[in-house]
């Protein structure tokens, strides 16, 4: 694997919580955590639980890229 | 620009104003489509195709949409996530690994890139790297060797894992996670910290990136 990738692995193994949200509890919760950051609200605080999981799932974290990249396009 | 509710209530309408409202949905999210893949070596083909499978998907899920975000952000989301699974689909299926050796094999080693030219520092690379390789193959269970080695170091999708072992992505996240936990926990009383392993593989943290 790419050098990238290892250390995402290592961070992210270190960084698990015991109690964290799954990805169809993100996809819920996704849309508006973008629309928050849209609007110049702190997201990664109200919604903490999102954030957290964009840095432990990186197909999520794809997903939330792509979108929030749209999201501003539309603007 | 409609609001949530009239985006339902267009959607659902089921006469001319619903035919507008998809039509309107429809280039929207094929505008976000084109974009995405317009540096994509994949084909510009598969937007067509994804927005169509979009447009449905968001028509059937109306009920499950909860308002909490702009309606238009919702469906976008829906979009990327439809062509962001075929692409990786797309992607595995480039990739000529044996079926058999799927989840199975881990790597000699694990960075591509070459490793230390200091023999010392090549020496503590290859004693972490043993202890990672040990827990893995030895202190997972089987499900958790199989889900780790498959997605993160094979980059196997977590949809095509989940359909491989006839479950759904939230439980192949939760494997992950739980493998995560346990690897932590052995690595830690082997005194190995995040901080010690990314210093002894020369690789910086998101922090110092």
């Amino acid at each position: 694997m790419k050098s990238g990738k290892f250390t995402r692995l290592i961070e992210t193994v270190f960084a698990a919580k015991d109690d964290e949200i799954l990805c169809s509890e993100f996809f819920e919760k996704l849309p508006r955590f973008v629309d928050l950051q849209i609007a110049k609200e702190n997201a990664a605080e109200l919604l903490a639980d999102v954030h957290h999981h964009v840095h432990q799932c990186p197909e999520c974290e794809e997903i939330y890229l792509a979108l929030l990249e749209a999201v501003q396009s539309e603007k | 620009m409609r609001t949530n509710e009239e985006w339902l209530r267009d959607l659902r309408d089921g006469g001319s104003r619903q035919a507008d409202a998809l039509e309107e949905l429809r280039e929207k999210i094929l505008r976000t489509l084109r974009a995405y893949l317009a540096h994509s070596a994949e084909s510009k083909e598969i937007a067509e195709d994804c927005a169509q499978d979009a447009l449905l998907m968001i028509q059937g899920k109306l009920g499950t949409f909860r308002g909490e975000s702009r309606f238009t952000t919702w469906a976008t989301m829906v979009a990327i996530r439809i062509v962001l699974g075929e692409l990786r689909r797309r992607r595995w299926k480039e990739v000529s690994l044996d079926q058999s050796r799927t989840g199975n094999d881990l790597p000699a080693w694990p960075i591509e890139d070459a490793k230390s030219l200091d023999p010392e520092k090549a020496l503590q690379q290859n004693e972490a790297w043993r202890i990672l390789k040990s827990i893995i193959e030895n202190e997972l269970t089987s499900r958790q060797r199989f889900v780790l080695v498959a997605n993160v170091f094979q980059g196997m999708p977590l949809d095509l894992v989940a359909g491989k072992l006839g479950t759904n992505r939230d439980n192949v996240y939760k494997v992950i996670h739980d493998a995560r936990k346990k690897l932590r926990k052995s690595l830690v009383e082997r005194g190995l910290s995040q901080e010690e392993i990314l210093r002894i593989f020369e690789v910086r943290g998101k922090d110092s990136r």
